[in-house]
């Protein structure tokens, strides 16, 4: 539903003063409860769902399956989200995939989906987002980061592999073992990206907006987390009418807001997966 | 498939070691989603999960959409790419989907009370999240119980459940590799009467062979209500213990 004028100016000015006030009393670098699950679905090589407070909620399925390549170093991902409500292919599901797609490709070193010379794994990540109030990007973003953590890929069968590194190459179609426990996590030596999205309202900075907050809000931005640090920055509309110009001092704002939620969330969602 | 599988035993038992008359593990959950919903359920069975949202009654978000003496139901159905063990991604628009919609929708307009809520729309969701056999009787079963939980009066619970015939042996409650070995139908009773509102049968079948895979189906679909009000009057009694509405 619109805001009203007066809503809108009444959040507008409470967002925008020092120190500013949010509709729900929150901190400008805290999230809302969220309600996480991994490892929910038999039928894939990882999974999670994550529920938000509003009611957002995003199941993300990974499935691996073995391609044969002609050119060694690619990275073969592909990340597909659907978004209820929306048509296939709206702007919404665009952004959210290309970014995701991007920063894992960027991110995933070529070895770790490595059959033998010829094969390949191939990692398509697929989501469903049951439904959102608020922006979608983050609740996309974290349930696929913990769908990637909770991702195993079989091992190939010992008896297949011969006695050195050449008979193993030399293998046709790699032949795996049956037993599911026999299976590498794919995170063991990578950490997935992740990615956040701040709002920018005036001069303040604030991440996990409610969707009456994103109507108010200048843009937002969003970063790309990747081994302890921001790796990329795109600037995002958050509105259909938003001004998108900021200061140079707001985007280094919100992109240190941005880091430091983001340390909090890979350590929480990190948590989650273990426990 | 069938050829390397034994599908039936001998002694009787299936490849999951069900006798013949046996329905798979059944587990059911509603009001799982409280705030984006009116009425939500989860159901699994077997190894089958199907996540059902229903939003309404409710006033028409199109004109279209306005019947003057009923309310106006409308079925989403969406499978998760991932949710077979090939990923497999279908259109929107693919006409299998639409067809289960299209059933679904035609069943609950009979099965709920519609009169009650002339000028009015109900918009039933549904995730399959996993599916292994059976995904039109989930979806039904799902359905069912989510328009309970949104409080939309009803004859009595619609209950789906599949039957198969292997040469002369009815099984009952399929799973996706019995369903590629023989022919079956889906059946839905209204409650448990012996009121028959759907019945899907797509493979040939010879005609003195319906009817025992039918009264088999009939027996399923009783007991899956059983099952399904068991549920939701330990829901009901837990609500009014907490005293939350």
């Amino acid at each position: 539903m619109p805001l009203s004028l007066t809503e809108e100016s009444y959040l507008s000015v409470s967002l925008s003063q020092r120190p500013p006030c949010r509709p729900d009393g929150r901190d400008q670098l805290q999230f809302r409860p969220i309600d996480a699950a991994a490892g929910i679905l038999p039928t894939t090589n990882g999974s999670a769902r994550i529920r938000l407070d509003d009611g957002g909620e995003c199941i993300v399925g990974v499935k691996a399956e073995v391609i044969a390549v002609s050119r060694p170093d690619d990275v073969h991902v592909e990340v597909d989200c659907d978004i209820v409500g929306l048509l296939p292919s709206s702007p919404l599901q665009n952004l959210l995939c290309s970014t995701l797609e991007t920063a894992i490709k960027n991110s995933l070193p070529s070895r770790l989906l490595r059959i033998t010379t010829k094969y390949r794994y191939k990692i398509f990540v697929d989501g469903i987002i049951l439904d959102h109030v608020s922006h979608p990007l983050t609740l996309f973003s974290m349930t696929t980061y913990l769908a990637l953590l909770d991702t195993r890929l079989p091992r190939l069968a010992p008896d297949s592999i011969g006695g050195n590194d050449n008979d193993k190459d030399e293998i046709g179609i790699p032949q795996f073992s049956s037993d599911w426990a026999d299976s590498d996590r794919l995170c063991m030596s990578w950490s997935p990206p992740l990615v956040q999205l701040a709002i920018i309202v005036g001069k303040n900075v604030f991440v996990d907006a409610t969707g009456e907050e994103a109507e108010v809000s200048d843009g937002g931005l969003l970063t790309v987390w990747h081994d302890g640090r921001v790796v990329g920055l795109r600037v995002v509309k958050t509105r259909d009418s938003s001004k998108q110009v900021f200061s140079i001092n707001s985007i280094s704002n919100a992109v240190e807001v941005l880091a430091s939620a983001s340390r909090d969330i890979e350590k929480a969602l990190k948590e989650i997966r273990t426990s | 498939m069938a050829s390397r599988i034994e599908i039936y035993s001998p002694e009787g038992l299936r490849i999951d070691g069900r006798r013949w008359n046996e329905v798979r593990h059944f587990r059911c959950a509603i009001n799982t989603h409280p705030v984006s919903s009116d009425g939500s359920s989860v159901i699994e069975q077997g190894n089958t999960k199907v996540i059902c949202n229903v939003i309404g009654p409710a006033e028409p978000t199109l004109r279209s959409r306005v019947i003057s003496d009923r309310v106006s139901i409308s079925v989403k159905l969406v499978v998760a790419p991932f949710s077979m063990i090939e990923r497999r991604k279908r259109p929107q628009n693919d006409s299998r989907i639409q067809e289960m919609c299209s059933s679904i929708q035609h069943m609950f307009e009979d099965a709920v009370i519609a009169h009650l809520f002339p000028r009015s729309q109900i918009d039933v969701n549904l995730y399959i999240v996993a599916q292994d056999g059976g995904v039109l009787q989930a979806c039904i079963n799902a359905t069912t119980l989510a328009l309970i939980d949104a409080g939309v009066p009803m004859y009595d619970y619609v209950c789906a459940c599949t039957a198969g015939m292997l040469d002369r042996e009815v099984l009952l409650d399929l799973n996706r590799i019995e369903e590629s070995a023989m022919p079956f139908l889906t059946m839905a009773t209204i409650g448990g009467t012996r009121k028959v509102s759907l019945l899907q049968l797509e493979m040939t079948v010879q005609f003195d062979r319906l009817e025992p895979m039918m009264a088999a189906a009939m027996s399923g679909c009783h007991h899956i209500r059983d099952l399904m009000d068991s549920e939701v009057r330990k829901h009901g009694k837990s609500r009014l213990e907490r005293g939350s509405f």
